[in-house]
């Protein structure tokens, strides 16, 4: 995988509340953060924001899932490396084996290990470090 | 298919929290749910802030975070000055477990948004894991629509869900203004109210709604002590309606002749209700009955709203019973209030406390208006006293009350708690007869579950070593066959003649 320079978090999420609340954690955190209601608008993000190092994105979504957006980020060189954090309230079996995924989190989940994996995926990428 | 490459964090299992509020986790079933939202609804004076601060220093003393959210509401000076009596506060704790924040000014410059923010960072900053927002009125005031209320609150939910932080909005307003959003949306509703009988004022506690757990319905006392809140959750839903059952055997009740009457005396575990005029010979027998118990080396309690201690003791001595030496040695307990001090849940709580705690074999409750007088509905006197029952024949204590009939003579006997005949196990009847100028006294037994009983009427004497009966029932007969009565009637009666 090749680091990609930034510390902006992109955050999908359907859910409105959901992604207010993680947008504003997320800030209250010190983190940079972009935002993104489903797989579409988050492309177009990607495309648009340069400084994007991790996706934290929800699965179950309308247009385009989570795991839809992970393949047409592998389909393309620019984000083939950009890794995922997924939350999911769904079983895990069918997000088997999409590389850039690095951890599921099934909700509901606790934004303070949500925030440390985030935090030391960020770190690993600063040290130019692979994130497995 | 191959092995996943990322790593998998389970979902947060919720966690309950204790809300160091007395009797209120049995009514919710086990406390507060983390990250979860409640509203606690209610008039001024009904307990919400001493509730919300209780929750608090529970909460700190048990390891947790607590914040305090003022908007609009009393300073924090005011508020701690007037904490400081309660035993719940420890100022050791303020600042270092326990925070308080005002948030007014955040919600005045940039409204909901504003202080969905400001409680974000007191969560984080403080690492709360239980927050209080006292004043749902002043963020309601100042959200631009109600969708914007409405957001505001699912936001606060999910905030509280994924810092696993439980909320408490405090509100100043009751059930019947519950029509908005935050009372739709919220995990939990509660109201804390006061009503009103001829007899007293009290405050209640309702559990209106409980997402993730079943709670005991309906409305349920609480007192404010200096302890802070304490509920009474209803007696009736509370206790166990299937029991085991113990073995029955016979319990002597002290006076030899009535145990003849019984075949050998009560059986173990049932009630029994002396039934009887003032000045009948009620609690003579009862403290027969105590003393009987005590020197067969079983611990006995005598719950009265009456006599006070002193007095009776002063009694049993002058009838040469020894339940001052069973007292001094703890085998013999007084639990004396006055009948109007206690609701029916907490009184019987009370009873049920002292005969866990001494081992209480037989009991005595002295005077069973005070029992209907503690009850603020009268329709729930039956069902509650019919639990406590259960729960002492469980506890395999054999029941004695007393319960004082509207009149000295018959020919009906009508007793101030309807369907008394039915509910109980046993039923002794104390009477006063006129013979020409003179009073005399019958007993006869009425009732006794289970087991044949005598059916003939036996006179009986107050002395001063307690109740003598008639070896037989011929005294008896010439009293009833005087025909020298009230109302110059005759006054046989049936079983069927109480009322």
């Amino acid at each position: 995988m090749v680091a990609r320079v930034g510390r902006t978090v992109l955050v999908v999420e359907d859910d409105f509340s959901s992604l207010e609340v993680l947008v504003l954690l997320m800030r209250g955190a010190g983190l940079d953060v972009v935002s993104a209601s489903d797989g579409e608008e988050a492309w177009a993000k990607l495309i648009a924001e340069p400084g994007i190092a991790i996706v934290v994105t929800d699965y179950m979504m309308p247009r385009l899932d989570g795991v839809g957006l992970c393949k047409r980020m592998q389909a393309d060189p620019r984000f083939s490396a950009l890794p995922v954090i997924l939350m999911s309230a769904t079983l895990r079996d069918r997000i088997e084996n999409v590389p850039q995924v690095v951890s599921v989190f099934v909700k509901p989940l606790l934004f303070d290990d949500l925030l440390a994996k985030v935090q030391s995926v960020l770190a690993k990428l600063a040290k130019g470090e692979p994130e497995t | 298919m191959s092995e996943p490459t990322h790593e998998t964090h389970e979902p947060i299992v919720t966690e309950r929290l204790s809300t160091g509020v007395q009797g209120f986790d049995v009514v919710v079933g086990g406390g507060l749910f983390r990250g979860a939202i409640y509203l606690v609804m209610g008039r001024p004076g009904t307990g919400k802030t001493t509730f919300g601060n209780q929750l608090c220093f529970s909460h700190a003393r048990e390891g947790g975070r607590a914040v305090y959210v003022t908007l609009l509401a009393e300073s924090h000076a005011s508020m701690l000055k007037n904490l400081r009596a309660m035993t719940f506060f420890d100022p050791e704790i303020v600042n270092h477990g326990v925070s308080y924040v005002g948030a007014y000014k955040a919600l005045r410059d940039d409204r909901l948004k504003g202080l969905l923010n400001t409680l974000r960072r007191v969560i984080q900053d403080e690492k709360a894991s239980l927050l209080v927002l006292d004043g749902i009125a002043p963020t309601r005031a100042m959200a631009e629509s109600d969708t914007a209320l409405k957001e505001f609150i699912v936001e606060l939910q999910v905030l509280g869900s994924m810092t696993n932080c439980a909320t408490v909005l405090l509100a100043n307003m009751t059930s019947a203004d519950a029509n908005g959003p935050e009372h739709t949306m919220v995990d939990g509703l509660v109201e804390l109210a006061f009503e009103r009988t001829s007899r007293r004022t009290y405050r209640t506690v309702e559990v209106i709604k409980f997402r993730g757990s079943g709670h005991m319905l309906g409305r349920h006392e609480i007192d404010i002590t200096s302890a802070g809140l304490v509920v009474h959750p209803r007696t009736e839903d509370l206790l166990d309606a299937h029991l085991e059952s113990h073995p029955q055997t016979r319990v002597p009740v002290g006076v030899p002749q009535l145990d003849e009457m019984l075949g050998g005396g009560l059986l173990s575990g049932t009630t029994t209700v002396a039934l009887g005029f003032s000045g009948s010979g009620k609690t003579t027998l009862a403290l027969q009955y105590l003393a009987a118990g005590c020197d067969a080396g079983q611990n006995a309690l005598y719950f009265g709203f009456y006599e006070p201690p002193s007095y009776v003791l002063t009694t049993a001595e002058q009838l040469g019973l020894g339940l001052r030496e069973h007292a001094a040695r703890g085998r013999f307990g007084i639990v004396w209030q006055p009948s109007y001090e206690y609701g029916i849940d907490a009184l019987l709580e009370r009873l049920l406390r002292e005969v866990r705690e001494r081992g209480v074999r037989r009991v005595v409750i002295d005077g069973f208006d005070g029992v209907r007088l503690a009850a603020a509905d009268p329709e729930r006197t039956i069902r509650v006293v019919s639990a406590i029952t259960n729960e002492l024949r469980a506890l395999d204590v054999t029941t004695f009350i007393t319960d004082e009939t509207l009149s000295p003579y018959g020919p009906e006997i009508a007793t101030r708690v309807e369907a008394v005949s039915a509910l109980f196990e046993n039923l002794i009847l104390l009477e006063y007869m006129t013979v020409g100028t003179e009073l005399r006294r019958l007993i006869s037994i009425l009732k006794q579950r289970s087991s044949g009983h005598a059916m003939s009427v036996r006179e009986f004497h107050l002395t001063s070593h307690g109740m003598q009966i008639a070896d037989d029932a011929a005294s008896a007969e010439e009293i009833l066959s005087g025909f020298n009565v009230f109302g110059g009637k005759h006054l046989r009666r049936s079983r069927s003649s109480i009322v």
